[in-house]
């Protein structure tokens, strides 16, 4: 007879949600948004005044970029997926509030470099001095303002990624349409190339990144409160920040432009891919290397917090050497699917889950039988229990302990 | 709150305290004098209007061409229609808004403005403006055309809206 698998159940560590009406923070999130989607929409109609059909191309094209992005940085949190409706909160302010905000703010940052600079100085430099320190404020609030209406759900520097770098998606999509409609002059044809210069030939350099190192920063700034000096985490933060505006402000500027004049010919659609790739590559090696760092932070804080909990219920140490890498993880439930079927493969999955908030779990409680510590252990058990009953069926295999510092203790 | 504020309104407070117009006015002596705020230069002459005598100030990426049709014997509406004409000429996918809204010099001389959106045949970029249109009680029609590349107007609508007010019109 094979036991039945205990409920699911909402993890008591992440089911904040967006809606938080008791938190002054999620009224000024949805003011803010509210007020600058009535000037928002009425961008968009402009837009689809000038060409409905190369408006509705640019968002068919966006869309196919954007979702692949969007799922790729969701599951780059490599243990704790955020909220979904925090995750599309940030995806709204990027593409809605921040970018509508920014319209108002580089008109008046612009008009003071043409003030102070002159015409000719404003025409090739206002775009650098204005948008990268105006935009990147102002997604990067946006950050901030998840963080107020759900300030347990920013355990590490890689959930401030997730919330930034999807930020920066909004944000990227609604201006690239504006380019596309602007700058390309909105019909097919425009749009399409518009298409390859932005997103084909610049997708990997754009808003993403820039906000991603913010959110980082952001992360890091609250994650570390406990265990590290103000004046370290402002560095961090200020040092992350100071990365992404130098990272826009040097795509903006005229330096190092190697873009080649309109009209393009054919050798020129081959020149734009390398004149992105001088401006845009060294961030993005910055911004994969924080990132690597970051993952191999969260693996040496997993390791950590389980490490007095291996051989106990919650945990073996075979179970913890496959958790602890994301490979090893997909290959055991893979594994098990093909060994005991869909069913088990997917306890496998809730197991892995489980005991990652095992460790949440015991990186928050400071005695070790705290009611909640004793209860997720209780359920990773149980789970196991359910997955080892069904025919076919085994725990994944292999073992290692280390030891780190990790998400903050609250 | 007070850094979106701030990062928001900040541009626009510094640069009302920078703002002051510079140098003498620029124009069609005897009809109309402009006088440029500053960051904004006279440019090299462009097509004009009708064959119309015409001059254009520019601010990086937002510009201000006026054209005076000497004599005119027409309404300011019919100016309007006609500058419409102009436009279309010059741009596809031309929208024009819909109607022609009132407005006033600080000199008092009655005027009408609207609004374009269309595609540039030359460059095939988008761009928008703001048309406004006297008839000037001596039998001049000026038209002031601010426009920029799509979505860049507001950068410099406000510029543009206080040259036009502080036109001196003969």
């Amino acid at each position: 007879m094979i036991a039945s698998a205990p409920r699911r159940r909402r993890s008591p560590l992440h089911d904040a949600t967006l809606l938080q009406p008791r938190r002054p923070a999620f009224w000024v999130f949805v003011a803010i948004v509210i007020a600058t989607s009535i000037v928002s929409v009425g961008q968009q109609s402009v837009f689809r005044q000038i060409s409905p059909s190369g408006w509705a191309l640019s968002w068919a094209l966006l869309a196919l970029y954007a979702l692949p992005v969007l799922f790729l940085v969701y599951v780059l949190d490599l243990y704790e997926r955020e909220p979904l409706s925090l995750v599309l909160g940030a995806l709204l302010w990027g593409a809605v509030a921040a970018t509508t905000l920014s319209g108002f703010a580089n008109d008046g940052w612009g008009l003071v470099v043409a003030r102070v600079g002159g015409p000719e100085f404003a025409a090739r430099w206002t775009a650098a001095l204005t948008a990268p320190l105006v935009e990147e404020t102002l997604k990067g609030l946006g950050v901030v303002m998840i963080y107020l209406i759900a300030p347990d759900e920013f355990d590490d520097m890689m959930d401030g990624f997730v919330y930034g770098a999807v930020c920066g998606l909004g944000f990227a999509v609604v201006e690239d349409v504006f380019y596309f409609m602007g700058v390309f002059g909105g019909r097919p044809n425009g749009v399409l190339q518009g298409f390859f210069v932005r997103v084909v030939a610049s997708g990997l350099y754009s808003h993403v990144l820039y906000t991603g190192l913010v959110g980082m920063g952001i992360g890091y700034f609250d994650s570390r409160r406990q265990r590290r000096p103000l004046v370290r985490r402002l560095i961090v933060l200020a040092g992350l920040s100071a990365a992404a505006v130098l990272g826009h402000f040097l795509w903006n500027s005229p330096l190092l432009d190697l873009f080649p004049s309109r009209p393009w010919s054919g050798a020129d659609l081959l020149l734009i891919p390398v004149a992105t790739a001088v401006k845009g590559l060294p961030l993005l090696g910055f911004a994969t290397l924080a990132v690597v760092l970051a993952h191999r932070r969260e693996r040496k804080w997993l390791r950590g917090a389980l490490a007095d909990e291996v051989g106990g219920p919650g945990i073996s140490a075979d179970e913890l050497a496959v958790l602890a890498q994301t490979r090893r993880r997909r290959t055991a439930v893979s594994e098990m699917r093909t060994r005991a079927g869909g069913r088990a493969a997917g306890l496998l999955r809730r197991l892995q889950r489980e005991q990652v908030n095992l460790a949440m779990v015991r990186s928050k409680v400071a005695a070790d039988d705290d009611p909640a510590l004793l209860e997720q252990r209780a359920y990773c058990g149980s789970l196991r229990d359910a997955l080892r009953a069904i025919p076919g069926a085994a725990p994944a295999d292999a073992g290692i302990v280390a030891t780190d510092d990790g998400p903050r203790d609250r | 709150m007070t850094t979106i504020l701030g990062v928001v309104l900040g541009g626009y407070v510094v640069a009302a305290a920078l703002s002051e117009p510079t140098g003498p006015p620029v124009g069609i002596p005897g009809v109309v004098g402009v006088r440029p705020l500053s960051g904004w230069v006279v440019a090299r002459a462009i097509v004009s209007f009708d064959g119309a005598p015409s001059f254009q100030l520019t601010r990086g990426n937002g510009n201000l061409i006026v054209s005076v049709r000497q004599p005119y014997g027409g309404d300011p509406e019919t100016l309007a229609q006609r500058y419409r004409a102009f436009l279309s000429d010059r741009l596809s996918q031309l929208s024009v808004s819909s109607r022609l809204e009132p407005i006033r010099l600080r000199s008092g001389q009655p005027g009408f403005r609207f609004a374009y959106i269309g595609v540039s045949t030359d460059t095939g970029t988008s761009v928008e403006g703001e048309v406004t249109v006297f008839v000037t009680p001596s039998g001049h029609g000026i038209v002031f055309n601010g426009w920029a590349p799509a979505g860049l107007l507001s950068f410099v609508r406000s510029d543009v809206r206080t040259m036009v007010a502080e036109a001196e019109v003969t």
